[in-house]
């Protein structure tokens, strides 16, 4: 037990000196008193403006997005029994896309729904989702074809949207990868408060979602209303991934494979495979989203390539390694 | 004592129980018997509503179950499931949630439910066992893992659905053995066995199904005396008297 809070509490070392290594990487050379200037009283600094508006919102986006993503992804995984399932996979991201990109060409000065639109849109893949899979009975591997098609039905009518208003093209494929090159302070500090809200909530409720992958007739034979958990889990899930499109895109790579990572790194008890994940998709996207926009200065690689050329070589060795364990 | 009246049950349209009436008594141990697809497994889940009920009533102390909350019912009834899923945690950390009827605001576990998770371990023999992952136990062990959670629940009903499955020879009798003790403890146990000679001997009324109903509903004598479990199986069960007067119950190949 105490391992595996040690290992939790190195996870968040790593993503602050991450998140303080990322501050100083970029394009602009950040010198201390630049970082200094944003806190102090003094008047702040050329660069310290760079680093205030552009890197360090973007910073926390990464952050934010990967722990909105990841904890989604816990959830769906758990609660439908599924591990193949993830916002990415079943739809949920690419519905929230959709009703984003809807409410953006529709409504352009509200900008401040994005985030609201962007969660009707997964609460809606998700609900489909939900009712396709216990009203209907329907297999782990129907789900995840169902899933598959409501994502081509929310990604065909996005793509819609775009061909009717072609001034948007160019921004479809940024949006489509996942990228944080385009952040909206004000709609990142809206999807940033819910998302702390949901995942602290999601938290509270670890030992419920832990009583959920037991499977439902052991949860329900616990006392537990499951049914009642299922649509909170669910609307804490698409309200996540909706909150994280919204500033982020269709980053999908997080929401199926971290909880995966986390779960061979610290096993299915909820607190800490939801700890695990949150910090471990907020320090994948930082990481990634910086090695992206350095590397190949002054070119950029959206975070979204970046995370699937390092994520899935990682992943796969870890399967690798699992497997050797367990003949081991 | 637990009252079934008239009770009809399935999954959607497909009926599976079908008008049963039954009276379970305190403090004894009823063993369910019948071939497979009779209805034990949907009478045990209509308990829980994990069965869609279309008529008639179940009555726990004369309290109507449908009408009491999840967890008042969890408290009073613990129903070990045939099948589980198997999550990658620890054992304790499993049986713990055998406590989670019990939890109150804010829903974490105390050192009380510790204690007790410790007592259900010993007592399914399984202490060694505590800090491994459920997930890499073999199926008997799983199996006692399940027990012990049940066991910490501490509720006065238990309801087993064939809990010998995976259990080797001296498990089962071990199991047996702890069901009686449970039973002497004032527990009530509602069992699901597939070992005739198991629930002839071990059982204060033995009821038996067929087709989801109830065919007979008796003493173990009397229903071995009705010849209804030869009529039913198909088979024949003979009584052994040992030379210290003990029955067993055998069939033919």
């Amino acid at each position: 037990m105490k391992q595996k809070k040690y290992f939790i509490a190195l996870l968040f070392l790593l993503l602050v000196i991450s998140i303080i290594v990322s501050c100083f990487l970029g394009s602009a050379t950040v010198r201390f008193q630049d970082l200094w200037s944003i806190f102090g009283e003094n008047r702040i600094t050329k660069t310290g403006y760079i680093l205030k508006y552009i890197r360090i919102p973007r910073i926390f986006a990464g952050v934010i997005a990967g722990i909105g993503l990841a904890t989604s992804g816990v959830i769906i995984q758990t609660i439908f029994h599924n591990p193949m399932a993830g916002p990415n996979i079943i739809g949920v991201n690419s519905g929230a896309g959709f009703f984003l990109i809807l409410c953006y060409l529709l409504f352009p000065d509200l900008y401040q729904f994005l985030p609201f639109a962007a969660f009707i849109g997964a609460l809606i893949a998700v609900m489909l989702i939900y009712v396709l899979g216990f009203r209907c009975g329907a297999s782990k591997y129907t789900l995840i074809l169902a899933g598959m098609a409501i994502n081509c039905i929310f990604n065909s009518a996005t793509d819609t949207l775009y061909l009717i208003n072609d001034d948007y093209i160019i921004g479809s494929k940024m949006f489509k990868i996942g990228s944080f090159s385009t952040i909206q302070i004000p709609i990142l500090i809206i999807a940033g408060c819910i998302i702390f809200v949901c995942f602290l909530l999601t938290l509270l409720f670890h030992n419920q979602l832990e009583l959920l992958s037991l499977g439902d007739s052991t949860a329900k034979s616990l006392g537990l209303n499951v049914k009642r958990y299922h649509m909170l889990f669910l609307f804490l899930a698409a309200v996540l991934a909706g909150a994280s499109v919204s500033f982020s895109g269709l980053i999908g790579f997080v929401g199926l494979i971290v909880p995966h990572i986390a779960r061979m790194l610290i096993g299915d008890e909820s607190k800490h495979l939801i700890l695990t994940s949150a910090l471990l998709g907020a320090f994948l996207l930082n990481v990634c989203d910086t090695l992206g926009r350095t590397l190949f200065q002054p070119y950029e690689i959206p975070v979204g390539i970046f995370l699937a050329f390092l994520g899935a070589p990682f992943f796969i060795y870890l399967l690798l390694m699992q497997r050797r364990r367990r003949y081991d | 004592m637990i009252k079934i009246e008239h009770l009809s049950a399935g999954y959607g349209k497909h009926m599976i129980l079908n008008d049963l009436t039954l009276t379970i008594p305190d403090h004894s141990i009823t063993a369910v018997i019948g071939p497979n697809g009779s209805g034990k497994s949907t009478l045990f889940k209509s308990f829980f509503q994990l069965a869609d009920i279309t008529s008639g009533e179940m009555y726990l102390n004369k309290e109507s179950i449908s009408s009491m909350r999840p967890k008042q019912l969890a408290q009073k009834m613990c129903y070990l499931s045939q099948h589980h899923s198997l999550p990658s945690i620890t054992v304790e950390r499993l049986i713990l949630h055998g406590r989670f009827p019990h939890l109150v605001y804010p829903r974490s576990y105390t050192n009380e439910d510790y204690e007790i998770c410790e007592k259900s371990m010993a007592q399914a023999g399984i202490l060694p066992l505590r800090n491994k992952n459920v997930s890499a136990l073999s199926g008997g062990e799983q199996q006692k893992v399940f027990l012990a959670m049940a066991y910490s629940g501490q509720a006065d009903i238990l309801l087993f659905d064939e809990p010998t499955t995976y259990l080797d020879i001296s498990c089962q009798i071990e199991l047996l053995r702890t069901m009686s003790e449970l039973q002497k403890n004032g527990k009530t146990i509602l069992t699901v066995l597939h070992d005739m000679n198991y629930a002839l001997k071990i059982a204060d009324q033995l009821v038996v199904m067929n087709q989801g109903q109830i065919v007979a509903c008796g003493t173990p004598d009397e229903i071995y005396h009705s010849h209804i479990i030869d009529e039913v199986f198909g088979i024949s069960i003979q009584r052994i008297v040992d030379q210290n007067g003990n029955s067993h119950y055998v069939t033919d190949l």
